[in-house]
């Protein structure tokens, strides 16, 4: 087993006019090679934050990040030698090419960049890489705008892969992607992971996506981890609120869903977040203890870890609720039941 | 589910095309209705016309677009309409909900200003009285604090309470049909929900028509009674939501549901099924069916004619020769 | 869009401002090259009688100055010099310019306060003036006078490339090449850079009117090199005769208001075409 990713207590603090801005607040993750590990939480949970971190063009506060071997102290300064090992593909793939470049250049840059072969043998590398994420010649000799959207993450991703990274982040890579081109370029992610054994730190708002793609999912609310685990552990045992509480606001195309109790109000500032657990403001499991005590990640079987103080009680409670819902999901729930839920 | 009530259509768009200069067709023979109280989806991906198809019910179209058809609400034709009257009836029997409550909002104006404007527009009615009814609409669309919130300007509030403001004006004039533009997708997922459900709840209680425009079959799962499917312009698919989504019967609804991420693959969910290719440009659409060049059931006859929008029982259409689950 | 350089050329051209702007100076430039070849003696030589007014001697179509000096050799020759000190002091301004800003917007920060600063300080000192002060201390010669102008100039330029890269740099393919390892100077230059040569060359045109014209006063000031004939040289000598042989002002002040006018012009239609968004408005 071997790690292309270790965080230890990373923190992010942006300074503003009413006090520090707490994007990041102590995170520590790890990504094994060839892995997924999902990290999902709403806008301002300093998602991106630690995705910017991770690849350098963001600078923790403190803490530590290795990649692999190379241990990263300075954000800026290793920015050559941490490119071999991770790249990132981006939400918006028109910011992400330069509109001056043809699809070309902009896969062989990387290479050039880090003087890699010759001129015949870069062309022929890019011709590969192209390959490999669905791309022919055709589209080698374009410009990003001359591409659909879901071509031109293509180009951002065989770009990304071009000096073979142990890890690519993903940062809401397929959000801005329609449904059918979204399940193109998910396909190509899997794919190119069994091909490549890359591993992936895949960011999304969107869990049913993480849930899909991801061996492990991460839930942050608040710039802080509050559950990590096996994707199917995760999206199972619901061990937190706050995890249950998002699965719960899926939109679902399958069950029409009027009965599930929806969290109130919004994530609070970061810049001055509750005391003790700061999801106890829209929990509705909040206790006394909550506010007093930080609750930190734990152990709860199965490798799932969960940071709440009662996580105990929620998942026997939760079991109760599955049973009975599952069963009438499967046996789609009579007219007269349904009728009475809405 | 209660069937809505069947009466006379509140909105009727009839035969409506949109064309783009010297007639690149954008949207095309496009023809449905919303009933009061009833909640239409109107469904499909980037480029499939659905926004444009907002703006021109809402008359806001760009003067560089064509249409030609019909679009019938309460008894006047909007396309015929000059700008004085277009502009009397949105807000008071129209209003339209965007999905960026920060643009939608006036950066320099109170929240409370906004919604006073609002209403001081379109009646007669002296300010106090409008802050008051101000006041009723922020309780009624759930913004906590109603009376504090007044005074506070659009930057000051998170994205789901700018949306709570932007439906506040939208219903401030009790307009009979609520145009909705991917209300939610700017949101989290948490506060899509509240939102989600905040739109459904006005809508029964007002007995509103809503038109909602969304690419998340999910959403329309949620809130909407009846679906209607477009495809580069065209509708392909319309009917009761749970029939259609339950029972799609064109490849292309099928092909959205099962693009859909479903389960997880660490524990054995299958590849996604995606659908070949992409959306066809306006100006290099197929002269037969529309979807065939994508379609896994495309046969020699889906390229040569166009198949028709044909009604497959009284209130399902499809618009498909080869559909899903064998011919009629 | 497409950008390639056939549709570029084909829309500026079907710009009327652009096509006119672009006549006068390509007559102006052909002025400028041929005047060694139509005028082999230079503007200086005392050709004829002096005071002839324009079309009366078919030898001197633009008449003689007040010591005989054939005014067209004068206009010829003057070309070279206004085009040359409005080319090489824009081309300078815009190289300062462009580093100035490019550094100061991409890096931000306190780079960004230190360079911003000693740009708000050139700004205030009046241009001209700064001009007249650095030509009366160095001495007057070409390359001084073309360096006092980039001096005073380019702080347009840095104002503009800031506000571009402090755009451009938040863009993702901008990080992105940060993240493949690309070092800091082919960012700005490589990727950066050609995304703002459309405003760049925009505001160029209008430069090198500018450094025309404050060449031309530093010449009617007498302030000019004085081994160059310039438009601005024809404009100081013709003051004295103003009353009696005006055309002697009129005709270099023609010369120079039609160039100024022509590079303001093509500065209109390389805005137009090279920003289609604010066309389409």
């Amino acid at each position: 087993m071997t790690l292309v990713l270790e965080t230890n207590d990373l923190t992010v603090h942006h300074k503003t006019p009413r006090g520090p801005l707490r994007a990041v607040d102590g995170i520590s993750i790890q990504v094994e090679a060839g892995e997924t590990l999902g990290l999902v939480g709403e806008s301002g949970c300093g998602k991106s934050t630690l995705a910017r971190c991770v690849v350098g063009i963001s600078k923790p506060t403190s803490g530590t990040i290795m990649l692999g071997d190379l241990e990263i102290k300075d954000g800026s300064r290793h920015r050559f030698q941490r490119a071999r090992s991770v790249q990132m593909v981006f939400q918006d793939p028109s910011g992400a090419l330069n509109p001056r470049l043809t699809v070309e250049r902009l896969i062989e840059e990387p290479l050039k960049v880090h003087g890699l072969g010759k001129k015949a043998e870069r062309k022929a590398r890019v011709a590969e890489l192209a390959a490999q994420v669905g791309l022919s010649d055709y589209h080698l000799a374009r410009h990003p705008h001359e591409l659909s959207g879901g071509q031109r993450q293509r180009v951002s991703i065989a770009r990304a892969l071009a000096l073979e990274p142990g890890l690519l982040v993903c940062d809401e890579a397929v959000s801005a992607l329609d449904v059918s081109v979204q399940a193109q370029v998910l396909n190509l992610f899997v794919d190119l992971q069994k091909r490549l054994n890359v591993a992936y730190l895949f960011i999304s708002h969107d869990l049913s996506v993480v849930r899909y793609i991801s061996h492990r999912i991460a839930v942050m609310y608040l710039g802080r981890i509050v559950e990590v685990g096996p994707a199917e552990e995760v999206w199972n045992r619901r061990n937190h609120p706050y995890t249950r509480a998002l699965i719960d606001a899926i939109p679902d195309e399958a069950v029409r869903r009027d009965d599930i109790a929806l969290l109130d109000g919004d994530v609070p500032s970061p810049v001055n977040p509750p005391s003790g657990c700061t999801f106890r403001t829209r929990c509705p499991y909040a206790r006394e203890r909550c506010a007093a005590e930080v609750p930190v990640l734990r152990d709860r079987g199965n490798r799932l870890q969960v940071a709440c103080h009662f996580a105990d009680e929620i998942e026997a409670a939760n079991t109760v609720v599955e049973t009975v819902r599952s069963g009438q999901a499967r046996s789609d729930v009579p007219a007269h039941l349904r009728a009475a839920a809405h | 589910m209660t069937t809505p009530p069947r009466t006379e259509p509140l909105l009727a768009v009839n035969e409506l095309s949109i064309s783009y200069g010297a007639g690149i067709p954008l949207v095309q023979e496009l023809n449905f209705t919303v009933r009061r109280g009833e909640t239409v989806g109107l469904v499909g991906e980037s480029g499939c016309g659905k926004s444009l198809t907002a703006l021109a019910v809402m008359g806001l179209l760009p003067p560089n677009l064509k249409t030609a058809g019909g679009i019938d609400l309460g008894g006047s034709d909007i396309t015929k309409l000059d700008a004085r009257s277009l502009r009397k009836m949105r807000g008071s029997q129209m209003a339209m909900i965007f999905q960026e409550p920060l643009t939608a909002l006036n950066p320099v104006m109170t929240i409370g200003s906004q919604v006073v404007e609002v209403l001081l527009a379109h009646n007669k009615i002296t300010k106090a009285e409008a802050a008051k009814r101000t006041l009723e609409l922020f309780e009624l669309v759930r913004i906590p604090d109603a009376a504090a919130r007044f005074n506070d300007y659009p930057h000051r509030l998170s994205g789901g309470m700018r949306q709570r403001v932007v439906i506040a004006i939208a219903i401030a004039c009790n307009p009979s049909l609520l145009i909705a533009d991917e209300p939610t997708t700017a949101l989290d997922v948490t506060v899509q929900a509240q939102i989600l459900r905040l739109l459904k709840r006005l809508q029964r209680d007002a007995d509103l028509g809503l038109l909602l425009i969304t690419h998340d079959l999910g959403v329309v799962r949620q809130v909407a009674d009846r679906i209607v499917v477009m495809y580069a312009g065209c509708v392909v698919e319309e009917g009761p939501v749970d029939e259609v989504l339950d029972n799609p019967r064109h490849p292309y609804t099928a092909g959205l549901l099962a693009a859909r991420p479903h389960g997880s693959r660490t524990a054995g969910a299958e590849r996604l099924a995606d659908i070949r290719g992409t959306v066809p440009a306006p100006h290099a659409r197929p002269g037969g069916c529309l979807f065939e060049p994508r379609c896994p059931n495309a046969q020699a006859d889906c390229r040569a004619v166009r198949p028709p929008l044909s009604p497959l029982s009284a209130d399902r259409a499809l618009r498909c020769y080869h559909p899903v689950g064998g011919a009629n | 869009m497409t950008f390639d350089r056939k549709s570029f050329l084909y829309r500026f051209l079907r710009h009327p401002s652009g096509l006119v702007g672009i006549i006068i100076i390509l007559t102006t430039i052909a002025m400028a090259v041929l005047a060694g070849w139509v005028y082999p003696d230079g503007p200086w030589t005392i050709a004829g009688t002096p005071r002839q007014w324009p079309g009366v001697n078919q030898a001197y179509p633009l008449g003689t100055d007040s010591l005989g000096r054939d005014l067209a050799a004068g206009v010829l020759h003057g070309a070279r010099v206004s085009l040359a000190v409005g080319g090489a002091a824009a081309l300078f301004s815009i190289i300062i310019g462009t580093l100035f800003g490019g550094v100061s917007g991409y890096y931000g920060g306190w780079v960004d306060d230190v360079l911003m600063r000693i740009t708000d300080a050139m700004q205030t000192i009046p241009s001209f003036l700064s001009a007249i002060a650095i030509v009366g201390i160095v001495g007057a010669s070409l390359p001084t006078i073309v360096l006092a102008i980039a001096i005073v100039s380019w702080p347009m330029i840095a104002r503009l490339v800031r506000a571009e890269f402090l755009r451009l740099r938040t863009y993702d393919f901008v990080q992105s090449c940060r993240i493949i390892g690309m070092s800091d100077f082919r960012i700005i230059f490589g990727q950066i850079l050609p995304n703002c040569l459309a405003p760049i060359i925009v505001a160029s045109s209008v430069l090198v009117a500018t450094a025309i014209i404050v060449e031309a006063s530093l010449s009617f000031l007498g302030l000019g090199d004085p081994n160059q004939m310039s438009w601005g040289t024809i404009l100081g000598n013709g003051r004295s005769a103003l009353r009696s042989a005006w055309y002697i002002t009129a005709v270099p002040a023609s010369a120079l208001v039609l160039t100024v006018l022509a590079l303001n012009l093509i500065g209109d239609a390389l805005n137009d075409v090279l920003n289609p968004r604010l066309k389409e408005r």
